[in-house]
C-alpha cells in the first residue's frame, strides 16, 4: 500500500465517525491519544500535499453517508461481503462479519473497513460503489453470505475465483531508511489504524499460523517394480497370489490331500513305449483317447464305454483333439494325418505332406499344426484341398510338442534339438527361439492364467521346468525337478492356488506338483507307474489327469481342485462350461 | 473462498432460543467434548490420507484400503508418512480438545519452486466452548447447537461420507499436479495458545498466488465442532 493511500484512510474514517455513528465514540477507537493525533497530523499532510482533487471526492462520499443515514447499518454489511473479495486480511473478515450480528459498535468496524476500500479502490468509483451497495442492501438484505454460498456449493463444485486486482493488503509498512521523521509517523500511524480496526473488530491480530516444521518424509521404500504386475495379476486371478510363499499350514493340508491312489486304472495293451510320441488326448467333451499301436481307442469317461476307432495301416505316432472336442486328428509313422469326424465315427480326409513321423500336433480353431520327425513343422488348413498354408522350418529334429496358446496368437513348439521356438501365429519364422533346456523338450504348457506365460520342461539330460514370458521372451522361473519331464498341465488346488503338474519317465516315475509361482513343491506321487510315463493329459473340468506309462497302464489321478476362477486352457474357457463338465465329468 | 469463510462464522451467533433444553451436565459435555474432538482429529487423519491418495503426494502402492465412515479409505502404509501424520494428529486432537486452533490447512507444494499450489483449508469452529471466547456474553444455546447435540453418530458419520466423497470426487476438476509434490500441515492459532512443541513454528498463511479458485465441499457437525472443507487450487494460465 502506498503512502497516500494509506492517508486517504485517515480522514475519511474520521469524518464517519464522527458523523455516522455519534452513538460510538471516537474515544473507544483511539482511546490512543498518539493515534488519534497522528491521523489528525496526516489528515492536514495529506490536503495540503497530495491530490486536492481526492479530497472533494472523499468528502463526496461522506456527503454520500450522510444523506443517507437510513441504510447506514445494513448498506456496511453489504459493503462488508463485497469487499471480501478484495479481501483485505481474513482475519478481519472472519471477525468482523461474526460479531457484526451481536452488537451494533461491531457493524460499525465494519463501516470503516469499507470506508478503507472505497479508499483504495480510489476516485470516480468510489461513488458509484456506494451507490450500488446500498442498491443491493435492499434486495439482499443482512443475509448471511455462507448461506447463500452453501446452498450452492452443496453438491456441486463450483469455483470461486480471486483476483488479486483491487485486493488490499494489510502488510507492514516499514518506513525507508531515508525517510523523514514525519514519514516514520505516518508508518506508525497506519499500523496504529490497522491495530485499531483490529481491536474494534475484536480480530485477534496475533493469530498465529503454525507450521508443522519437520519435513513430510520422502518416499523411501524401494520401487516395488512387481507391484503392477501383482496387481494385475490378482485381478485377474481373483485371488491372492501366495508371492511370499505357502503358509505350512496350507502346503501341509495340500500334502495330505495329495492322492497316492489313482481313480481309476484301465488297460493300455500295446502302448509304444516310445518317448517322442504323443498318443493320449482328452476332449472337452470327456472322451479320452489313446493310441494303441495302430489302433485308436475312445473312452468316454461320463459313461465309462470303450470303442475302437479306427485301425490304420501304420503305427500311430500322434493324437489330438480339436478344441471342441468333435474331431480327432490322428498322425501316423509315416507322416499322413487323419481327420476323424467323433459323432460319425467317420474319417473326414487324409493330408499328406511329412516325410516322416507325426510326432505332434495342435489344433487351433481350422488350422493343425503338426511337427515330423524330420523337424519340420506345416500349418494344415483342414477346410481347403491344399491343406498345407505354412511350412515352418526351425527345428533341426523331431518335434516332440506343439502347444497353441488358449487365444491362438501364440503357438510353442519344443524339440529333439534341446530348443523351444514361440512362433507368432502370423509368421513362419520363430519369434523367440530358446536355447536353455540341454535335452529334448517334449513338455510345453501355457499357463490358463496368464496368456504370455510359458512352461517348457526338458529331458533326461535336462530335468528344468523353465517359465517364459512369451512378450519378452525372457525366463521368468524356473524349476529343478532332477527327472526327466515328459508333460506338464496347469491346475489349481484350494489354499494354494495355481500349480503346475510334472510327469516324470526317467529315472523314477513319479508326478511332481508345484505352485507357481512360488515354486514350491506341494505334491508328489511316488512311483505313480511301474514304468516310466510317456503322455499326460488334463481333463475338461482341469481336477484329472490320465497319465499313460510303459507299464501298459492307463491312470487317473484327480490331483487338482476344482479352479475358482476363470481357466482359460483349450479345453473349457468358461465357467458355465466347466459347471456342465463337471457334472458330467465322472469317472466310470 | 473468503466470503465462503465469513458467512461461516453466522452460524455461530444469533438465534438464541430452546434454552429448556440448557447445558448438559459439565462432566458429560467435557466427555461429548472429548468424543467430539476425536472424530474431528478422525476426520483429519483420514482426510490428509485420502488427500496424499488423490493427489498423488505418495505413490499409490503405498496405500492400503481400510473400511472407515461406510467407505472404503486409502491409508498409507510407509511407516514414516504414518509417523509424521500421527505426530501432527496427537499434537491437532490437544489443540482441537482446547479449542486453541480455528483452521488446519493442507498446502501441497510443488518441490520445484516450492511454490503453493494447492491448499485444503479445513476451519473448525467450536461452540459454547469457554475456554475459547471468553467475550462471548453468555454461553448460549443456539438452536444450531441444540440440534447438533441430538445428532446420532450415524448422522455425523454420513456427513463425513459426503465430505470424503467429494474430497475423492475432486480429482475430477483439480488440476493435474506435474512433477514432484511435498504437502506442508499448517494450523491458525490463538494467540493465548501456549507450550507449542518446538516441531510447529510460525509461518506464512501459504496462499496461493493470484487467488487461484475455491471450491467449498459439505461441512458436518459434531455436537462440539463444525468443521468446513475448501480447496483453493492454482489455476492453470495456460486454459485461460
Amino acid at each position: 500500500m502506498s503512502y497516500p493511500e494509506q492517508f486517504n484512510s485517515s480522514p475519511l474514517k474520521l469524518n464517519i465517525f464522527n458523523t455516522l455513528s455519534p452513538n460510538i465514540s471516537t474515544s473507544s477507537f483511539f482511546d490512543n491519544p498518539i493515534s488519534s493525533s497522528c491521523i489528525s497530523n496526516n489528515n492536514i499532510h495529506y490536503s495540503n500535499k497530495h491530490k486536492p482533487e481526492n479530497k472533494s471526492k472523499n468528502n463526496l462520499i461522506n456527503k454520500n453517508y450522510f444523506s443517507k443515514p437510513t441504510h447506514s447499518s445494513t448498506n456496511f454489511n453489504i459493503a462488508t461481503s463485497d469487499w471480501n473479495k478484495n479481501s483485505l486480511d481474513f482475519k478481519f473478515l472472519n471477525n468482523s462479519l461474526k460479531l457484526e450480528k451481536d452488537s451494533k459498535s461491531k457493524s460499525t468496524t465494519s463501516k470503516t473497513s469499507n470506508d478503507k476500500k472505497s479508499n483504495k479502490n480510489n476516485d470516480s468509483t468510489n461513488q458509484s460503489d456506494n451507490n450500488t451497495n446500498t442498491q443491493s442492501t435492499n434486495s439482499i438484505n443482512s443475509s448471511p453470505t455462507r448461506r447463500l454460498k452453501k446452498s450452492l456449493t452443496n453438491d456441486r463444485f463450483i469455483p470461486t475465483r480471486h483476483t488479486s486486482a483491487g485486493k488490499l493488503f494489510a502488510e507492514e509498512v516499514t518506513p525507508k531508511p531515508t525517510d523523514s521523521p514525519l514519514q516514520y509517523i505516518e508508518c506508525q500511524n497506519s499500523k496504529i489504524y490497522q491495530s485499531s480496526v483490529a481491536k474494534a473488530c475484536g480480530v485477534d491480530t496475533h493469530q498465529r499460523i503454525l507450521q508443522f516444521q519437520p519435513p513430510p518424509p520422502e518416499r523411501s521404500a524401494p520401487i516395488n517394480l512387481c507391484s503392477k504386475f501383482a496387481t494385475t495379476l490378482n485381478d485377474q486371478l481373483n485371488f491372492t497370489v501366495p508371492s511370499k510363499g505357502i503358509k505350512p499350514s496350507a502346503a501341509i493340508a495340500r500334502i495330505r490331500k495329495t492322492t497316492r491312489i489313482p481313480e481309476k486304472v484301465l488297460d493300455a495293451p500295446g502302448l509304444i513305449d516310445n518317448y517322442y510320441i504323443n498318443v493320449l488326448s482328452w476332449s472337452k467333451t470327456n472322451l479320452l483317447a489313446i493310441a494303441l499301436q495302430k489302433s485308436v481307442y475312445i473312452w468316454n469317461a461320463s459313461l465309462g464305454i470303450v470303442g475302437s476307432l479306427t485301425e490304420c495301416e501304420t503305427i500311430v505316432s500322434s493324437i489330438r483333439w480339436s478344441e471342441d472336442g468333435d474331431y480327432l486328428s490322428i498322425g501316423t509313422e509315416d507322416g499322413d494325418i487323419q481327420v476323424w469326424d467323433i459323432e460319425a465315427s467317420k474319417k473326414l480326409r487324409t493330408m499328406t505332406g511329412h516325410d516322416t513321423r507325426v510326432g505332434s500336433q495342435c489344433w487351433n480353431s481350422h488350422l493343425i499344426t503338426s511337427g515330423s520327425r524330420n523337424g519340420a513343422m506345416f500349418h494344415h488348413d483342414v477346410r481347403i484341398p491344399d491343406h498345407i498354408v505354412s511350412r515352418m522350418k526351425s527345428h533341426t529334429a523331431e518335434v516332440c510338442g506343439i502347444e497353441w496358446r488358449h487365444d491362438g496368437h501364440q503357438l510353442a513348439s519344443g524339440g529333439n534339438d534341446n530348443i523351444v521356438n514361440i512362433w507368432d501365429a502370423r509368421s513362419s519364422i520363430p519369434q523367440f527361439t530358446k536355447t536353455v533346456h540341454k535335452s529334448a523338450v517334449k513338455a510345453l504348457s501355457w499357463s490358463p492364467t496368464q496368456s504370455n506365460l510359458l512352461a517348457t520342461a526338458g529331458g533326461t539330460a535336462d530335468r528344468h521346468i523353465h517359465f517364459w514370458n512369451t512378450a519378452s521372451g525372457a525366463r521368468v522361473n524356473s524349476i529343478d525337478t532332477g527327472c526327466q519331464i515328459s508333460s506338464l498341465n496347469w491346475g489349481y488346488s484350494d489354499g494354494v492356488g495355481v500349480e503346475i503338474v510334472a510327469t516324470h519317465a526317467f529315472p523314477n516315475s513319479n508326478i511332481s506338483i508345484y505352485s507357481y509361482p512360488t515354486l514350491q513343491k506341494t505334491g508328489e506321487i511316488l512311483n505313480a507307474h511301474d514304468g516310466r510315463i510317456l503322455c499326460c493329459s488334463l481333463s475338461p473340468d482341469n481336477t484329472t489327469i490320465a497319465t499313460a506309462s510303459a507299464d501298459e497302464t492307463l491312470k487317473f489321478w484327480k490331483i487338482f481342485d476344482y479352479p475358482k476362477f476363470k481357466f482359460s486352457n483349450g479345453k473349457s474357457t468358461l465357467a458355465d462350461d466347466n459347471k456342465d463338465i463337471r457334472k458330467v465329468m465322472t469317472l466310470r | 473462498m473468503k466470503a465462503i469463510g465469513i458467512g461461516n462464522s453466522n452460524n455461530n451467533g444469533g438465534c438464541a432460543g430452546d434454552t429448556n433444553k440448557g447445558k448438559s451436565p459439565p462432566t458429560r459435555s467435557k466427555l461429548a467434548l472429548k468424543g467430539s474432538s476425536k472424530i474431528v482429529s478422525d476426520f483429519f487423519d483420514y482426510s490428509i490420507n485420502s488427500i496424499l491418495y488423490q493427489r498423488g503426494i505418495y505413490p499409490p502402492d503405498d496405500f492400503k484400503m481400510v473400511k472407515k465412515y461406510g467407505l472404503y479409505m486409502l491409508i498409507s502404509t510407509d511407516e514414516e508418512v504414518k509417523a509424521y501424520i500421527r505426530r501432527i494428529l496427537s499434537q491437532l486432537n490437544k489443540w482441537i480438545y482446547n479449542g486453541k486452533i480455528n483452521k488446519l490447512i493442507v498446502a501441497i507444494i510443488d518441490k520445484t519452486n516450492d511454490e503453493p499450489v494447492e491448499r485444503w483449508e479445513f476451519d473448525v469452529e467450536i461452540f459454547n466452548n469457554k475456554n475459547l471466547d471468553q467475550e462471548m456474553d453468555e454461553p448460549m444455546p443456539d438452536k444450531e447447537h441444540v440440534n447438533n447435540t441430538n445428532k446420532s453418530k450415524e448422522e455425523i458419520q454420513q456427513e463425513i461420507q459426503a465430505i470424503i466423497r467429494q474430497i475423492t470426487a475432486s480429482i475430477t476438476f483439480l488440476p493435474v499436479l506435474e512433477g514432484p509434490h511435498t504437502f506442508n500441515v499448517l494450523v491458525y492459532a490463538n494467540s493465548n495458545t501456549k507450550n507449542i512443541p518446538s516441531e510447529w513454528i510460525d509461518s506464512d498463511d501459504k496462499e496461493i498466488k493470484n487467488g487461484g479458485e475455491t471450491v467449498g465441499f459439505r461441512s458436518f457437525s459434531t455436537s462440539n465442532h463444525k468443521v468446513d472443507t475448501f480447496v483453493t487450487y492454482k489455476i492453470n494460465n495456460l486454459i485461460d
